[in-house]
């Protein structure tokens, strides 16, 4: 919330103060709002709509009723009430966590590499989250349902290995070499991972289906334990890269312009690398890997409103968030009772998407 | 005393000697030219001077030695437009300006009113107050360039570093670049180094030319002590001839034939 003000008053603030604003691409406090309340207005939908209807009117009471030290009476029954505080919140909440922290996530990878078509899974994050979680279901250390079972931690643990492999590949204790070469690094272990993983499936065919299920990501597993192990990596790693986001900006020139104005790139590019690995191999450890999300939502925040980190940034979590919801919505009503895989629906909406905001806008990336 | 001094500085790339000890001393105020024949270590020097190159030797500045200094406080001294400076195509203008103020702004904060006043004077000094609002790939060579410059000026650092400035222009956009510096010199009493090509520009424009010829430095003075043929020909391995025009010396090529 302290951020969210600090990025709002910034901005009020430089309005005031100087009149040629049109010089300067900064983020307007009505685009912040727009991204609010499209983030509610989903969520309000996405909780109302299901197998059983229930009024958005009386959700509201319900959530203010559950909160501490208020009172409202929602006149829900008690299964309608489990259903929105059971099933359907903790479910829109974490898909909007894993759509801002993918979004976020992305739009960083793409700013500290110069790179348009960097997305949260470039350093082998991917891969590596796929090895642990087929370790874990071919092994039977666990099925996958539930936040403390070991899918999402070997997920987690793979996804950050992944990361630090390619790192220290990538650089080999040389700071000098150019971030291209962890780019590099990165497709090379991603495709060393995905092959041992590839045999590992290969051997225990029993599984296909429940590794490929995982592969294609899910929210529909989601319940609160998944909600409070995501968030504190969220919050956390969101908070770092936002404060950083003029610094990222700076980054735009290059490393040595960067340099000579006093920022140490190398440094940054660490710090948010592995603030924007944390945040990625947490949303892939409870949601899969819903892909696509980490590269458009930060190119259509670019061609609509700007190419200012100061707005991609916390422009690509808020709209993250809603399209994470909205798909969600889609995925799990569009053949109900049955649900199309969320991985499936993003790329299916998304692509169609961005290709006509990337045809109609008049901005380049 | 001086307000810039390098001592014995040198850079080894590999197995190759590519500065081989320059030392020199520029005054506040002083725009001193490097010139030199391609990869006789002119952009290599004013990286080491930038702190974007590892040297032997030390560079200091006011009194303060710059691989002592944090890399803001260095950018607070140095300023430093490169020969092919990365351009972010969608950026606007005035933020790429406004970047120069990036060593004054803490870690973490944005820009405040004097930054944006700052760049604001910055910009209406430099005609550059209708180009603000324009992205950097809409600009032509010359604004892009200005932007650039103005960029650097925007730091207010003591001592501003040019690698090649009117590389990319015309005959005259040259001479605005160049007569701009010149008044912008004298108003701020800053102290330009900077590397140029065109060897009578470089001459007209500095109060000092340093001839430079693989890593080392083989004449230092003032136009008519640098710019002579038996100094020129020689390390440039060009058929030339200087003339005085007007009290500027002036370089001419002479084609193959003549004697």
């Amino acid at each position: 919330m302290l951020l969210l003000w600090s990025l709002l008053s910034n901005k009020v603030q430089l309005g005031k103060s100087h009149t040629a604003l049109a010089n300067y691409e900064r983020l307007r406090p009505v685009w912040l709002l727009v991204g609010i309340v499209s983030v509610l207005a989903v969520a309000a939908v996405s909780l109302s709509l299901g197998p059983a209807n229930i009024p958005v009117d009386s959700i509201v009471f319900e959530i203010i009723d559950r909160l501490p030290l208020l009172k409202a009476n929602s006149d829900l029954s008690e299964i309608h009430s489990n259903i929105v505080w059971e099933v359907r919140l903790p479910r829109v909440i974490l898909g909007g966590l894993v759509g801002a922290t993918l979004a976020l996530s992305g739009a960083t990878y793409q700013a500290v590499f110069r790179n348009p078509l960097a997305d949260p899974y470039l350093l082998g994050a991917a891969a590596g989250a796929g090895l642990g979680a087929t370790l874990a279901l071919v092994n039977r250390w666990g099925d996958g349902s539930g936040a403390s079972d070991a899918v999402p931690l070997l997920a987690f643990c793979g996804a950050l290995l992944a990361v630090a492999i390619t790192y220290f590949m990538g650089l080999s204790g040389d700071s000098s070499r150019s971030p291209a070469s962890l780019l590099l690094a990165g497709v090379a272990v991603a495709s060393f991972l995905t092959a041992i993983q590839t045999f590992i499936l290969q051997q225990n065919a029993d599984t296909i289906r429940q590794v490929y299920t995982w592969i294609l990501g899910r929210l529909n597993t989601a319940s609160w334990g998944e909600v409070w192990l995501l968030l504190p990596y969220a919050v956390g790693t969101s908070c770092v890269i936002l404060l950083n986001r003029r610094i990222l900006d700076v980054m735009r020139l290059g490393d040595a312009e960067a340099a000579s104005l006093g920022i140490r790139p190398d440094r940054t590019r660490k710090i948010m690398v592995v603030a924007a690995s944390l945040a990625t191999a947490a949303a892939v450890a409870v949601s899969g890997l819903i892909s696509f999300v980490g590269i458009i939502v930060p190119h259509t925040i670019r061609l609509l409103f700007g190419s200012s980190n100061r707005i991609v940034l916390p422009l690509s979590m808020l709209f993250g968030a809603s399209f994470m919801i909205a798909v969600d919505l889609l995925g799990r009503t569009v053949i109900s009772p049955s649900e199309i895989p969320i991985g499936v629906i993003t790329s299916f909406c998304g692509a169609p998407f961005f290709i006509f905001v990337l045809r109609s806008s008049r901005r380049s990336i | 005393m001086a307000l810039l001094e390098a001592k014995n500085v040198s850079v080894t790339l590999g197995k190759t000697q590519v500065l081989g000890g320059i030392s020199l001393s520029v005054q506040s105020g002083e725009w001193l030219t490097i010139i030199g024949p391609n990869g006789s270590g002119k952009s290599t020097f004013l990286n080491a001077l930038a702190g974007l190159q590892n040297y032997e030797g030390s560079v200091s500045v006011s009194g303060n030695a710059l691989s002592k200094l944090t890399a803001r406080s260095r950018a607070q001294l140095v300023s430093y437009v490169p020969q092919h400076p990365i351009v972010p195509l969608d950026m606007l203008a005035g933020d790429y300006v406004l970047l120069g103020r990036t060593p004054h702004i803490s870690a973490l904060g944005v820009e405040g009113k004097v930054d944006l006043n700052i760049v604001g004077e910055i910009l209406s000094r430099l005609d550059l107050e209708e180009l603000g609002s324009r992205s950097m790939g809409s600009l032509s060579g010359g604004e892009l360039q200005r932007c650039q410059l103005a960029r650097a000026l925007a730091q207010m650092t003591p001592v501003i570093l040019l690698d090649e400035p009117t590389a990319a222009l015309d005959l005259g956009h040259q001479q605005q670049a160049l007569d701009l510096l010149e008044e912008l010199r004298k108003e701020r009493q800053m102290t330009i180094i900077s590397s140029m090509h065109d060897l009578t520009l470089a001459g007209q424009y500095s109060d000092r030319l340093m001839l430079f010829d693989h890593g080392t430095v083989v004449a230092d003075g003032n136009a008519v002590d640098v710019i002579k043929v038996e100094l020129l020909s020689g390390t440039y391995s060009a058929r030339i001839r200087v003339i005085e025009v007007d009290g500027a010396q002036v370089v001419v090529p002479r084609s193959k034939e003549s004697r």
